[in-house]
């Protein structure tokens, strides 16, 4: 028998092969347990992603600042009332100028492989692949490279969203921006712009409805003698019109009153009592003697609480005009001051050239019209006592005490028989029965649209459900027509026009009926039961069950910085169904004088003049937009500085970044680019800068500074090559379908 | 034959093959230890990571670098002098940290109530309201004199909610709506009229349009209203109302803004709220004051007097700190200073609103260069605020990076370790507050900064407030109603 010593070089082929496998699996484990770290960095990413997601959909305002985002239109196709700029959804908003979300370009999103081809399959659906947005995300103005921040690994993290389609409410119906806000008391609000709250009665206030009293005071004389009284301010500007058209001319609200101005507080006030007494507004009410129980009987009438809110705003006015206690003659403007006791009266006011005559005070009252001087208002040609004398003579009817019977208070220091006479405590019951009534009608009455909601507590009731009713049926055919306008456009080519003259809407649909809704923007009384959908549609206060709504967020970790037209690649296509369009400004000729970008019917490149509202849908432009290049960088060196070439923050934002392309087109053009869109009527600036094509620009044609360091970043693959995303964490969730504002 | 060794063959292919496995398991070796240390690398850099996050939402949540409940660091409770350079009532402002019950009163209301606005008026002198809810067995329902702090009163249902000021005339309006200071003020007697106006539009006044009835240069004068003070306050028993001013949407506004800062303003009062105050601008005088002085300056140096001459209190202008900025549509160029509220085509609430004549952003937190908020002038950093339409956001971002929090954190770290640092700002938009950290650490395979930025949900600082025990430490609550609650910061004698 031989005997062995030592192994065969089977026996040593055979451990080393073992121990070569064991090598090389331990070696495996190692990336293994680098990708698990990757991983798990990634996954805190996720987290603190969906934190940001949840917050902006908190803070993301849906809209800007109101700029004439124009809510109404002659025709309900002509704004898009359900655009998803204002969807409460939490991928749209997002995804907003502002949001923590980007779009990546379509064409580096395709080459990105994943598990069962998921994200093809959600590309291939109509979504977005999204990259999160390297700055921070705090929904202020658009964020621009302010500091220069620091690597952000963030961008490699990529989200998208699973989903159907849900119907959401729609913020108004699309002919009437309901709810109308109006401070109380106030007079009746007159003008077609009625987007927001704070331009006043005087500015975007549009409330002329059905109620033919209310059509008088604006459009029609009162006195049939000379028509000095009616609330508009017509050729003899006198009434309310006049009253507030004094001072409105610059700046909204009187800076400037002139003339008059006690004079015309009186006619206003006689207006109102006209008002007030056409309406049959309880005597109690009428004559500021009303308690709560007053109130109580009678706040349900709308026509009550518009009556007695005209009433209030011109008593208020009195009081700056007439002092509580007895005053004297206020000289016209050559005199100076006079002291009375321990007032002191100021120098005249230069404009009340014609004085105040001698008062005897709220507190004793004012006696409406009064005796005031004739020779005062000569050369004005305004015969107003006589006006304000026939103008009352015709109040009592309603009244049953006519107010040529009516007595002047007892020991009143100058008393006129058949004179209504103002007291200051009738103007502040006036001025609290008209806060108490508007509050409890609004609050009881969502559906009712009679009567402005009052600015001074606005309430989520003034807003009714309103969805569209997306199931026409054989009685509720779809509404459609011509788009306001486009005929008579002679600015639009005839190609255009034979293109785009027919236009669809659904009907809105409101969880109620809507009881008095006015008239439309052409002076059409809505005949709401003609127009509204089928109720037995309305869906919004259905209860559901979650599963029935829920999405999925998928986040997956892929670094797709590494290849080499990362930045350079065009933007994702933008969805058009965010832009805001602005309504046709229709001209009483017919002829639309107002045309912007995003309106159907025109091709803005047709017309250079035609300019992008850019500022009006900040939340529907690009994405992209602060990190777009103006220009084409395709031809500049890897890590050239490309500040000049990105867009930046609009206009003058950020001091820091002036090197920026909207900083300098401001400063060169005078224009913000915010506000008055690029217009392609300037080929350079200033300096000879050439300007680039807007339609290039807004599309990110030329790609984009996506990470925010202001250099021009390229990776090392070509863009042949492809990548596989690696998942990372997976959120279920729903939207709301209603707008929701939660502190 | 016996064969004894290794051929010179074998000898080489044994060689060769311990050369091949020396190798392979060098080069495993080596590999393996890069891996590790990458690993290590990785893993120390995601535990920073994650301690930076989650110190960022804690600080977030509990504020401990305002105020420490349970330790000696409360730079922001007490009171500090305004710097009026005198002592009495309406002198102080509260630290923001400070608990409701010791929040000084203000002027010409008595001590005894609670909260930051207190009123102790008699109420057999002032009675509430005409109006007697006769669902109620004609009880008063509208209890104006209880003005401290408590969130009943804002509901949409008391007339206390709603505001009463001209909403829509500029705060330097020439009152072409009436003076609506004599409904809604500060103060009960209000001094209403010129003086005020004859001054702030003295700024206006190359605006007005010269229409051919007016000399250029022209001031507008509204002249006084009277001793509106002076009348009798009692309802009577007829019931009809007289003198009424209420005053408690006024001053809530005025001392939740004193106490509370900005942005303590904002967590307090309801989201629609109308930032606006009649009666707190102060007064004008044509000798060395200031269109926008302190009422009680004036008051401290003998210059105020109800109605003297061109010396006037006024009461009927509104609170200057109270101003938000809008621009005409047509005119964007043009800046009007007016009280904002909600955006009836947006929804966004209380957009606009409190700006004092420092355009900074409303925000707290210690300042760049890790000042308290000792000063006498503005205690809270959030008194700096800006609101209003987006073309002055640029200056609310400047502000807030002017006034970033910074705090480094691991000190005690390893030294291996990587350096970590959060960066935290804390501001108030469209009447929400937001919360934005960023955390950074250098990154051990590139020795590069990182960051990752979070804007994340928080305790609100009220809540922050109510977290807090009155006597110290934390507040433990276990139910409403519960005995065992304890009483916070916010907790009413």
């Amino acid at each position: 028998m031989i005997s062995r010593r030592g192994f065969s070089l089977f026996e040593v082929a055979v451990s080393i092969l073992v121990v070569a496998v064991a090598v090389l699996g331990f070696a495996l484990l190692l990336p293994a347990a680098l990708r698990t770290h990757e991983q798990s960095r990634f996954s805190l990413y996720a987290n603190a992603q969906a934190l940001s997601l949840i917050e902006s959909f908190a803070t993301v305002p849906v809209a800007n600042g109101g700029l004439k985002c124009h809510l109404e239109a002659p025709n309900p196709w002509d704004i898009p009332a359900g655009r998803r700029g204002f969807d409460p959804d939490l991928e749209i908003k997002s995804s907003a100028i502002r949001g923590p979300l980007r779009p990546v370009p379509l064409d580096v999103a395709y080459r990105i492989d994943s598990a069962g081809d998921e994200i093809r399959a959600l590309l291939d659906a109509g979504g977005y692949l999204y990259y999160s947005n390297p700055r921070a995300v705090t929904q202020h103005r658009v964020e621009a490279p302010d500091d220069p921040r620091p690597p952000n690994e963030t961008i490699k993290l990529l989200v998208g969203v699973h989903g159907a389609a849900q119907v959401n409410a729609v913020a108004n119906n699309p002919w009437k921006a309901w709810p109308y806000y109006q401070p109380y008391p106030s007079p009746p609000g007159r003008k077609a712009q009625p987007t927001h709250a704070s331009a006043g009665w005087e500015g975007d206030s549009y409330e002329a409805d059905a109620d033919p009293d209310l059509a008088r005071l604006w459009e029609t004389d009162l006195a049939a003698t000379d028509g000095s009284w009616d609330y508009d301010r017509g050729a003899n500007k006198s009434g309310i019109g006049w009253y507030n058209w004094l001072g409105t001319q610059h700046e909204r609200w009187g800076k400037s009153l002139t003339g008059m101005g006690w004079l015309q507080a009186k006619g206003q006030f006689a207006l109102a009592l006209w008002y007030a007494w056409r309406k049959g507004l309880p005597a109690d009410l009428l004559f500021g003697r009303a308690d709560m129980a007053d109130v109580d009987a009678a706040y349900r009438n709308g026509d009550w609480v518009q009556a007695q809110r005209f009433l209030a705003h011109a008593a208020m006015c009195m009081t700056r005009h007439f002092a509580l206690e007895a005053t004297p003659a206020r000289p016209g403007q050559s005199m100076g001051g006079v002291r009375t006791g321990s007032i002191w009266w100021p120098p005249p006011v230069t404009g009340e050239m014609y004085g105040t005559p001698a008062s005897p005070g709220l507190l004793a009252g004012i006696a409406i019209p009064g005796n005031d001087d004739p020779s005062l208002f000569s050369d004005r040609s305004l015969p107003v006592p006589n006006n304000l004398t026939s103008l009352l003579s015709i109040l009592p009817a309603g009244l049953g005490t006519p107010f040529s019977s009516l007595a002047p208070p007892s020991g009143h220091p100058n008393p006129l028989p058949g004179h209504f006479y103002l007291t200051h405590d009738m103007i502040v019951n006036y001025h609290e029965t008209s806060l108490a009534m508007v509050m409890r009608h609004t609050a009881e009455w969502p559906y009712d649209l009679q009567v402005p909601r009052p600015l001074n507590r606005m309430i989520m009731m003034d807003h009714p459900l309103m969805e569209f009713d997306l199931i026409p049926d054989a009685s509720h055919p779809i509404l459609s027509g011509q788009i306001a306008g486009v005929s008579n456009d002679t600015n639009i080519a005839a190609s255009v026009k034979a293109l785009a003259v027919q236009a669809q809407q659904w009907r809105p649909l409101a969880a109620e009926s809507f009881v008095n809704p006015g008239r439309d923007l052409e002076g059409v009384v809505f005949d709401w039961p003609t127009l509204e959908g089928n109720r037995a549609h309305f869906t919004l206060t259905q209860r559901f069950a979650a599963t029935e709504r829920a999405r999925e967020m998928v986040f997956w970790a892929v670094p797709w910085t590494d290849w080499e037209d990362w930045e350079t690649a065009p933007s994702a296509p933008v969805d058009a169904s965010r832009y805001f369009r602005v309504r046709p400004d229709v001209h009483p000729a017919g002829k639309m004088t107002d045309v912007y970008m995003g309106t159907p019917w025109r091709d803005y490149t047709a017309n250079s003049t035609a300019m992008w509202f850019d500022g009006h849908q900040w939340s529907a432009r690009n994405p992209e937009k602060p990190s777009l290049f103006a220009f084409p960088v395709a031809g500049l060196p890897t890590d050239s500085n490309v500040l000049k070439e990105t867009i930046g923050a609009d206009n003058r934002h950020d001091q820091n970044q002036q090197e920026a392309w909207a900083h300098r087109f401001s400063e060169q053009t005078g224009y913000r680019i915010a506000d008055q869109g690029y217009r392609p009527v300037w080929s350079t600036l200033g300096d000879g800068t050439p300007v680039s094509d807007p339609k290039m620009v807004f599309s990110g044609r030329y790609g984009a500074d996506r990470n925010g360091n202001q250099l021009l970043d390229r990776g090392t693959l070509p863009a042949s090559v492809r990548l596989r995303a690696t998942e990372v964490a997976r959120f279920v969730y729903y939207d709301p379908r209603l707008t929701l504002t939660v502190r | 034959m016996r064969r004894c060794g290794f051929t010179l063959i074998e000898l080489i292919i044994a060689m060769a093959l311990g050369i091949a496995v020396l190798f392979v398991a060098t080069a495993a070796v080596r590999m393996a230890m890069q891996t590790m240390q990458a690993a290590n690398r990785l893993s120390v850099q995601n535990q920073v990571m994650r301690t930076g996050f989650l110190l960022a939402n804690e600080e977030i949540d509990f504020w401990t670098g305002f105020d420490e409940p349970v330790a000696s660091s409360q730079p922001l409770r007490g009171t500090v002098d305004r710097g009026l350079g005198r002592t009495g009532p309406d002198t102080t402002y509260a630290l923001p940290f400070t608990e409701l019950t010791a929040i000084p009163p203000p002027n010409e209301l008595a001590s005894g109530g609670r909260g930051f606005a207190v009123d102790s008026i008699d109420p057999l002198v002032y009675r509430e309201t005409v109006f007697r809810d006769t669902a109620h067995g004609g009880s008063l329902l509208l209890k104006d004199r209880q003005r401290g702090f408590d969130q009943r009163p804002y509901q949409a249902n008391d007339p206390r909610r709603w505001y009463r000021g001209q909403i829509m005339e500029p705060d330097s309006g020439e009152r072409k709506c009436g003076r609506y200071g004599l409904v809604s003020n500060r103060h009960l007697g209000p001094v209403l009229g010129f003086g005020d106006d004859h001054r702030a539009l003295g700024n206006f006044s190359q605006r007005v349009p010269r229409d051919g009835h007016k000399a250029p240069g022209v001031q507008i004068l509204t002249g006084p209203y009277g001793p509106y003070g002076g009348l009798d306050w009692d309802l009577g028993s007829g019931g009809a109302l007289k003198a009424r001013t209420f005053t408690w949407y006024e001053n809530q506004t005025v001392y939740a803004f004193e106490a509370l800062g900005t942005y303590g303003m904002f967590d307090y009062l309801p989201s629609n709220h109308w930032y606006r105050s009649y009666g707190g601008s102060g007064y004008i005088e044509a000798n060395g004051g200031t269109p926008e002085g302190d009422y009680a300056t004036g008051i401290a140096s003998g210059t105020i007097a109800p109605v003297v001459d061109r010396y006037v209190r006024i009461d009927e202008r509104p609170d200057l700190r109270f101003r938000g900025f809008i621009t005409n549509a047509n005119e964007p160029w043009y800046v009007e200073y007016q009280s904002l509220g909600r955006d009836p085509s947006t929804f966004a609430t209380s957009f606009g609103s409190v700006a004092l004549n420092d355009w900074f952003a409303f925000q707290i937190g210690k300042d760049a260069n890790g000042t308290a908020y000792s000063q006498s002038s503005m205690i809270w950093r959030s008194h700096r605020s800006l609101a209003g339409p987006e073309r002055h956001w640029f200056e609310y971002v400047g502000g807030l990076r002017e006034t970033t929090w910074v705090r480094n954190l691991l000190a005690d770290r390893p030294s291996e370790w990587p350096a970590l640092r959060m960066e935290l700002q804390r501001g108030v938009l469209r009447g929400r507050q937001f919360n934005l950290a960023r955390v950074r650490w250098t990154d051990l395979q590139s020795n590069e900064e990182q960051e990752v930025v979070v804007t994340s949900l928080g305790t609100s600082f009220r809540g922050a407030r109510q977290q807090r025990a009155r006597g110290g430490g934390w507040a433990a609550w276990y139910a409403p109603g519960d005995s065992r609650n304890s009483p916070h910061l916010d907790t009413p004698p």
